[in-house]
């Protein structure tokens, strides 16, 4: 261990990669409570998989690739938020159509991109350790962008969660703060883009929020625990793939999320017997 | 007072309601039966302005639906959540403050105490901090009701709140919904069970497509059951 924080001493890319890694932890616990309590897992997977078209055709085009995959993310979201409220017994083929389609159209413009053909692994299983300071900048205006959304529409997400019909009888404008829910899905979703690309993405925006759930009374309160859980995951992910020499941190992250989060149902489990059992 | 007026809905070309009319005066118990499919739930969508009608109007207090949201309480017949969504009762009952306009979370402390008042009049004061997932069926519907009065409405529209609970957490709510309409609160609730709410209500208005008005002092359940399903589109009786 000792070895690992004289490295983060010495070393700037592990210092950005740390960095990184607390801003993908914010986005993580923030915005997968509102897709874990909203039940849009399935959802934020097409955002997450369409982005990969973005990326390509940034890619393809010369742009920075973050760029390419904001434009998707929240262009994807937008329409799936559509779609949910127009074509809603068609939703799930509707969204497989944008998962698999955003991947095609990625892989069609990195393969047609002239000169040296990029290593796509890094786009589906991220690369913390490669960032540079211009993308960290990148990542800290949109973690910004992303709390002051939350801030000041706090109460409308979880209410929309809760009751849909009843929100929208309050006057609150559902179809307008479903779309902002879903793009502060797709702006965490290119956050955590970098740190454990797309197929893992998924994850992360799940596991820890549905381990906070577990003991959380409140959407507040799971918010905090499961940033928590994020960042415990993220660091505790560098540091098993730094001693481990070289096993992929993204990976590693998601394993570890996976992990807390069935030992915690395991917890979960025991303790309810035990309450029956003491009643 | 809420005036309905020659009222038609359809969804595309099925017609569900056509040219229904009644009024319900300030004050009254009013329940709605009718048969599966008859239009009872739409009705209620339609005071709500949850949906528009094809032709017809409805009016409460003068007003048209949409401005008049803020006089109307709903409680709906449940809201389906996880057991593990992380929301308190009173946060829930809290719900019922909310506005179109209310952003940054909090409520004031004024807010805080209209929520403990309804909590304290539905009888869920103890259970405050409990999840609303896990409350039984009967405990449900009354944290709904108090996120229906705690805007202190003049109007309560409820979809057979009764219909997912045993017996006796039916009649406990029963009760708690006569005391509220003593206390001057209009209500209007969908029921299927016509052979229970008829010992609560003071006036039945039957919707089978059309709708038909009864006062159930002066009728038997037997004639109310027959009218009803007399009650199709322009039928409509006093």
């Amino acid at each position: 261990m000792n070895e690992f924080f004289t490295a983060v001493m010495t070393k700037p890319f592990l210092q950005k990669a740390l960095l990184a890694g607390l801003l993908s932890g914010l986005a993580c616990g923030v915005t997968g409570t509102f897709v874990v309590i909203k039940r849009i897992a399935f959802i934020s997977g097409g955002i997450a998989h369409a982005v990969m078209g973005g990326l390509g055709i940034a890619y393809f085009l010369g742009w920075n690739p973050l760029l390419g995959a904001l434009i998707f993310a929240v262009l994807s979201a937008f329409l799936i938020g559509l779609f949910k409220f127009r074509f809603s017994q068609n939703l799930d083929t509707l969204i497989g159509a944008f998962w698999a389609v955003g991947m095609a159209v990625g892989v069609i413009f990195i393969a047609i991109t002239p000169g040296y053909k990029k290593d796509i692994s890094a786009f589906l299983f991220g690369n913390i350790l490669m960032i540079d300071s211009a993308t960290l900048m990148i990542l800290a205006v949109l973690d910004g962008i992303l709390l002051l959304i939350v801030a000041v529409f706090y109460r409308q997400f979880v209410y929309l969660a809760f009751d849909e019909e009843y929100s929208k009888i309050r006057g609150i404008r559902v179809t307008a703060v479903y779309l902002l829910l879903l793009s502060i899905v797709s702006v965490s979703v290119v956050i955590l883009l970098q740190t454990v690309g797309i197929i893992l993405v998924i994850a992360l925006l799940t596991l820890p929020a549905a381990t906070a759930e577990l003991f959380s009374r409140s959407v507040g309160k799971m918010i905090v625990m499961s940033t928590l859980i994020c960042l415990g995951a993220i660091f505790l992910g560098f540091l098993v793939s730094f001693g481990l020499s070289n096993l992929p941190t993204g990976a590693v992250i998601i394993l570890i999320s996976a992990a807390s989060y069935f030992f915690a149902l395991l917890i979960k489990k025991i303790s309810v017997k035990l309450s029956r059992r003491n009643a | 007072m809420i005036k309905v007026r020659d009222l038609d809905f359809s969804y595309g070309s099925v017609p569900i309601l056509s040219g229904v009319g009644f009024d319900i005066a300030p004050g009254e118990f009013t329940g709605v039966i009718g048969p599966n499919g008859g239009g009872k739930t739409t009705l209620l969508r339609l005071i709500l302005g949850l949906i528009e009608p094809v032709r017809g109007s409805i009016t409460i207090d003068g007003r048209p639906v949409r401005t008049a949201r803020s006089l109307i309480g709903y409680v709906p017949q449940t809201v389906n959540v996880d057991y593990g969504f992380p929301i308190p009762v009173r946060e829930t009952v809290a719900m019922g403050l909310m506005t179109g306009v209310s952003f940054f979370p909090g409520f004031t402390r004024a807010e805080w105490v209209k929520v403990a008042e309804a909590l304290d009049v539905t009888g869920i004061a103890g259970i405050a901090d409990r999840r609303y997932g896990e409350l039984s069926g009967g405990q449900r519907q009354r944290v709904l009701i108090a996120r229906a009065i705690v805007s202190h409405p003049k109007i309560l529209l409820m979809d057979e709140p009764t219909a997912q609970i045993d017996a006796s957490a039916e009649l406990s709510i029963m009760e708690l919904l006569s005391l509220l309409n003593s206390q001057g609160i209009t209500i209007l609730l969908v029921s299927h069970d016509i052979g229970f709410i008829v010992n609560y209500v003071k006036k039945i208005v039957s919707v089978n497509r059309g709708a038909c008005v009864h006062q159930p002092e002066n009728l038997s359940l037997e004639e109310i059951m027959s009218q009803m399903y007399h009650c199709t589109v322009h039928g409509r009786k006093e």
